[in-house]
């Protein structure tokens, strides 16, 4: 049986850890709101609420927030619709097609999921700086690309390896080929996986700071990332309201795809799907 | 067709996954400055950054991330995991949701919102003073003994949420029936955890404890934007050093000497974890 006290344990272990987890949060939101000038300390409830910080984060000309948002949008939009149209093709391959060599791609791929991109990056700096590249998006864009294969390769052929064989054969007796196949029947009802997989790599490629500042120092080309740092660089002790408004700003949209991810699939979407 | 379907997302795998590793190889047995011709020393990187001992305080410093980004939120979410699993709880999405968020959070932006609490004036010393009195109020930060396991506890806050909801993913499933079975047994929440929970989260436990362990060992984000690594070496880890060897003192080749051994690490450490959890 179990007992309304073990229940009542449950809820409140429950809320302790979220409020470790949540903590950080509140704490930093009420710095940002008090005015950049006045002098916070412990809590710092804001004794007047005021949106200033959040502004002058924003309108800093050297840190360029905005322009850092807009290209980390551009980035990750490339990214990641690029990488899951690639994996989508890599995992409709090895999920349900037999073919020679598999046995040994489809590990080749898997191995990437434990490579550091510390491990490529150095390489990969001095071969952009070889092809004029430092200082451009595709710097970010195709290590970020190559980096979200071995992932994207690994979930989307665990989901093509679940795929009823039975559908895929009665396209084929409609006279579809594999290519028709693909796109008509298995991607529609794909929607799912397919969805947690690009916030996934969002996630990553948004939050990439290793790259963003080995391979852009120009600060119009700055990722949002490595323009936090830049609030970091500036600031000892003094001015958190400002930096904590900046890394609100920086954090707010990859909250907002988590969220609508979540209500629309289920919060263990991002990791619940994860098999192999 | 199905070497067309792999042909695009292979040659992007292969040039900038595959070719660099092995350049990072090649160019962990050079001296080079980035510019000058480069000129094959051996192994004498490799040497010099295995005699410097800096090295091992940064290995040191990545074991201590290890406990507190894999081992410690892998413990206690199997502690949860365990309390949690027999009982139904409403509003569970509500705590998966809150759990996971940390874990969606850059870790430059969690950097800044501890550096916040750690910091001298910072709302955790408020509570500290507030309830234990001002004796023990700290930059932790800048405290050479506290900074890493204060930056270590911030890791924890960021993985602990992440392996929850892996390990709650597996139980669900858990057959209801095994539970049952269990209780007729006559089994307690303990010895049930054991026979039941445990076994059937195994592929999710081997999963997170991938995951957290790679993140904990080569884990750059927090410490650059947290302490810079400091104060002295006291959290700098191979990561960060590399950065400072390859792009800050130009000094290519100790670097990917260190970036070679990191990978070498990393790799044991999963093969480790997969002999120990196995799947089937």
């Amino acid at each position: 049986m179990i007992s309304r006290r073990s229940n009542t344990m449950s809820y409140v272990v429950l809320l302790l850890f979220a409020a470790f987890a949540i903590y950080p949060f509140i704490s930093t939101t009420l710095v940002a709101f008090n005015p950049p000038d006045a002098s916070v300390s412990g809590l710092a409830w804001p004794s007047q609420w005021s949106l200033d910080s959040f502004v002058s984060a924003w309108e800093n000309p050297d840190a360029g927030i905005g322009r850092s948002l807009l290209n980390s949008v551009l980035l990750s939009g490339v990214v990641v619709s690029v990488s899951v149209f690639f994996s989508i093709l890599t995992g409709y391959a090895f999920g349900t097609m037999r073919f020679r060599g598999s046995s040994l791609l489809f590990p080749l791929f898997v191995l990437g999921l434990i490579v550091p991109y510390e491990a490529t990056v150095i390489p990969l700096y001095y071969q952009f700086r070889a092809f004029d590249l430092i200082d451009t998006y595709w710097s970010m864009m195709l290590p970020c690309i190559g980096g979200s294969m071995a992932f994207g390769t690994y979930w989307m052929t665990s989901f093509f390896k679940s795929f009823p064989r039975e559908l895929l054969e009665a396209a084929r007796t409609d006279g579809s080929n594999r290519w028709q196949t693909l796109w008509r029947v298995v991607v529609p009802t794909a929607s799912s996986p397919i969805f947690a997989l690009a916030t996934i790599l969002f996630i990553w490629t948004w939050n990439n700071l290793l790259l963003a500042v080995v391979m852009i120092s120009q600060p119009e080309l700055r990722m949002v990332p490595a323009a936090l740092n830049f609030f970091v660089g500036l600031q000892y002790g003094s001015n958190y309201q400002i930096t904590c408004a900046a890394a609100i700003m920086v954090a707010l949209p990859v909250m907002i795809v988590y969220y609508l991810l979540q209500r629309r699939y289920g919060a263990d979407v991002l990791a619940g799907s994860l098999k192999g | 067709m199905p070497y067309l379907l792999i042909l695009p997302g292979f040659i992007f795998y292969a040039l900038f996954v595959l070719v660099p590793i092995a350049d990072t190889v090649r160019l962990s047995f050079l001296e080079w400055d980035g510019l000058s011709p480069q000129t094959w020393v051996g192994l004498d990187n490799y040497l010099q950054v295995l005699t410097d001992p800096n090295t091992w305080t940064s290995l040191r410093v990545s074991l201590v991330f290890v406990v507190f980004g894999c081992v410690l939120p892998v413990t206690l979410a199997l502690l949860l995991v365990g309390i949690i699993a027999r009982t139904r709880i409403r509003g569970l999405s509500f705590f998966r949701f809150v759990f996971f968020l940390p874990y969606t959070i850059a870790l430059a932006v969690v950097a800044i919102a501890w550096r916040w609490l750690y910091s001298l004036d910072g709302s955790l010393n408020a509570i500290i003073e507030a309830v234990l009195g001002p004796d023990l109020v700290r930059p932790f930060l800048g405290d050479a003994g506290l900074a890493l396991p204060a930056l270590g506890v911030v890791a924890l806050w960021a993985t602990f949420g992440f392996v929850v909801v892996m390990l709650l993913s597996g139980t669900q499933h858990i057959p209801k029936e095994l539970y049952e079975a269990a209780r007729i047994d006559g089994a307690g929440p303990v010895r049930e955890f054991f026979t039941v929970t445990l076994p059937g989260i195994r592929h999710e436990l081997r999963v997170s404890l991938v995951m957290t362990l790679t993140l904990s060992l080569r884990i750059f984000d927090l410490p650059l934007m947290a302490t810079q690594g400091g104060p002295g070496y006291a959290t700098t880890t191979p990561s960060l050093m590399m950065y400072r060897d390859v792009f800050v003192n130009g000094q290519i080749g100790p670097g990917a000497a260190i970036a070679v051994l990191l990978t070498l690490v990393i790799f044991i450490g999963v093969g480790l974890v997969n002999r120990l959890v196995r799947s089937e």
